[in-house]
């Protein structure tokens, strides 16, 4: 009698042997027992935010929700209703009035999940950023809960820039744009890290300025210092700063692209006039294409929001500032 | 061969054992209750101690020659002390040695105890400790528990570092109310009154012999050295040197240096150095009591009835301990130019 046989012969054993074995009345799995009590501003937050938008809020410390570089820790709680408010105000709300999405709009696009920061959030090479790269654009990080102020316009345009980029690449990876087509426009330029912005950008200190249209970029045929990170980054900003810019100053920012510097050497100055040429052709070729993506795939004048968007941050500020 | 596989085929259904009685769901749980009842159990709260960036290689070798540019900017970090109350609705009130208005105003926040590889303790919402979450100190808001060393004390370590004595974080129950009132308000005041010393030396000796003994000095008030100034307050690191070979020409830099440097913290009793002021490997001083003007550190022996290995910690600490004569005193020289 070989192997096979004897187990061919006890195999039957085998199968019946398990039968009357019961299960452990104990369950392996974590029982998740929540061990805050919800607070007052939970039950704002669930009321105002996650019910009408959608959009679960964490403000509480999560660990593994921050895989990035940066050192950031949990907000304030009492600074968390002012900055949601304006986000919903000066962001979502404008996005579903009857002129631009309508009532609808927002249905399935807002982010899955706002996460909330007390701190800035610098990356190994002192540049602040204004999203974390390493979410997806499902997922909303807002840094600088802490020193929030609604009244100040500096704090307000860096929490506004902020969100509308992150809005911007919500409903561009919701609705999709021709990322070919848009990323050949400037794809030399794109530098992929923060290394080597880090010694221009850092010369801002004001939000606005930090954050805000700058010349470096313009001659380079960007809006702003973020959007030479990658085609994506290039593509958000845009939008955002423009939302968060006059008609007035972005078209200043496009005469900035045009006008070449000056040089003596006739040489030299044949190299800047190329160069102001080059940075203004890839500015307006990205400003039409944006333009053309919301207002063929979203239905949205950009321009249009543009305005509605200033004004209401004006407005904000002036109801605020008392 | 065959014999063997029947063999463990008639085993094969025996009761059910296991290696735990319990399942891993519940020993999480219970790992959970268990440190949220020691942590709520102080009624007084606890004394903390937190450095989050310590080296126990910088600056700890006192015949290590140091080059005359080789200390600016070099310079490690210290820490601070913070007073937690922990209460069972997973709110915590704390205080923090930062200065007088946060000494004495202790901030409500919530904390939560979880468990991944560890039992961790984390500051959910904003709170004292957060400050220290910068570039700099690169603080943690997640505190994994370690378990008690022997003076019965809480050990943490976070998860940014896999080396050992990369950081420090203890805590210390308190006894009574006036040691939550107190605790950081004397912490703050030590603290303040070494940063206020215009030339602090440092002395290691036993009776008439000295091993160690610094004369540089450090915090000279002039313009090119403001930048020193800054980086030792910012940082709260400092570093005793001495001129092992002096410059002939007077007023010169020492040709020579040599020190000890640690990252301070204020206590109540005086000044804690982490990862301390390390002579050598078994002469090491952390905490001081202030003595008059002075900050002092008496070794004595104590004998760990768990680990069976006698220590070396300080006398004000351990006033049962058995003398050995070595001390190491702070002091202030003062302006002598």
């Amino acid at each position: 009698m070989n192997i096979k046989s004897i187990i061919c012969l006890l195999l039957p054993c085998l199968m019946q042997a398990c039968a009357s074995d019961s299960l452990n009345s104990q369950s392996v799995i974590d029982a998740a027992t929540q061990q805050q009590t919800p607070t007052e501003l939970d039950r704002w937050i669930a009321d105002s935010i996650t019910t009408p938008y959608n959009i679960e809020v964490v403000y509480r410390w999560q660990k593994n929700a921050n895989a990035g570089k940066t050192f950031v820790s949990p907000p304030k709680p009492q600074n968390v209703k002012a900055v949601l408010r304006a986000v919903r105000q000066l962001c979502f709300d404008i996005y579903s009035q009857e002129t631009f999405g309508g009532a609808r709009f927002l249905q399935g696009k807002t982010p899955l999940r706002i996460y909330l920061y007390g701190g800035k959030n610098v990356d190994e090479n002192g540049v602040e950023l204004l999203n974390n790269p390493s979410l997806t654009p499902s997922e909303m990080a807002i840094f600088r809960v802490d020193n929030f102020k609604a009244s100040d316009v500096n704090k307000l345009y860096a929490l506004l820039r902020s969100v509308h980029h992150q809005f911007a690449r919500r409903l561009a990876e919701l609705v999709a744009y021709d990322r070919d087509r848009f990323s050949r426009i400037s794809g030399h330029r794109y530098t992929g890290s923060t290394e080597p912005l880090a010694a221009p950008i850092n010369y801002s200190k004001k939000e606005k300025d930090y954050f805000g249209l700058a010349d470096y970029a313009n001659k380079r045929g960007f809006y702003t210092m973020q959007a030479f990170l990658s085609a994506e980054d290039d593509f958000a900003e845009i939008v955002s700063s423009t939302l968060c810019a006059t008609p007035k100053e972005v078209s200043d920012a496009i005469i900035t692209a045009q006008t070449p510097d000056q040089d003596s050497d006739p040489e030299v100055q044949q190299q800047y006039n190329k160069e102001a040429e080059q940075a203004y052709k890839e500015m307006v070729a990205k400003q039409e294409f944006v333009e053309q993506y919301m207002q063929k795939n979203l239905k949205i004048n950009l321009k249009q929001l543009q305005v509605a968007c200033v004004r209401s941050i004006n407005n904000y500020i002036k109801q605020h500032a008392q | 061969m065959a014999y063997r596989i029947i063999a463990t085929l008639f085993v094969a259904c025996d009761a059910d054992i296991d290696a735990f009685d319990r399942s891993p769901a519940q020993r999480n749980a219970e790992s959970i209750a268990a440190l949220k009842a020691e942590l709520t159990a102080a009624e007084h709260g606890w004394r903390v101690l937190y450095f989050p960036r310590t080296d126990s290689l910088l600056f700890s070798n006192p015949s290590e020659l140091i080059p005359q540019f080789g200390f600016r900017g070099r310079y490690g970090y210290g820490g601070h002390c913070f007073s937690m109350k922990f209460h069972a609705d997973n709110t915590l009130e704390m205080k923090a040695d930062y200065n007088a208005s946060t000494a004495s105003t202790p901030l409500t926040s919530e904390y939560s105890v979880g468990r991944n590889s560890f039992t961790q303790l984390s500051f959910v919402t904003q709170n004292y400790v957060h400050e220290l979450v910068n570039d700099a100190f690169r603080a943690s808001s997640d505190w994994l528990y370690m378990g008690k060393n022997a003076d019965g004390d809480l050990v943490f370590r976070t998860a940014s570092y896999l080396e050992p004595a990369r950081e420090y974080i203890v805590f210390t129950k308190m006894t009574n109310e006036e040691q939550w009132q107190r605790t950081t308000n004397k912490a703050l005041e030590n603290r303040e009154y070494f940063e206020s010393m215009v030339n602090p030396q440092l002395s290691i000796h036993r009776g008439s012999r000295t091993y160690f003994r610094s004369d540089i000095y450090v915090k000279r008030d002039v313009e090119t050295n403001k930048s020193l100034l800054r980086e030792i307050k910012e940082k709260k690191y400092y570093l005793f040197l001495f001129a092992q070979k002096k410059n002939p020409i007077p007023g010169y830099p020492a040709k020579e240096i040599v020190g000890l440097g640690s990252g301070y913290g204020g206590t109540e009793h005086g000044l804690t150095f982490r990862a301390g002021l390390r002579y050598d490997s078994k002469t090491m001083f952390f905490d001081f009591e202030r003595v008059g003007q002075r900050f002092r550190a008496e070794l004595v022996e104590v004998y760990d009835p768990l680990l069976r290995k006698t220590r070396l910690v300080s006398k004000h600490l351990h006033p049962e301990g058995v003398e050995t004569g070595l001390v190491a005193e702070i002091w202030d020289e003062g302006d002598d130019r």
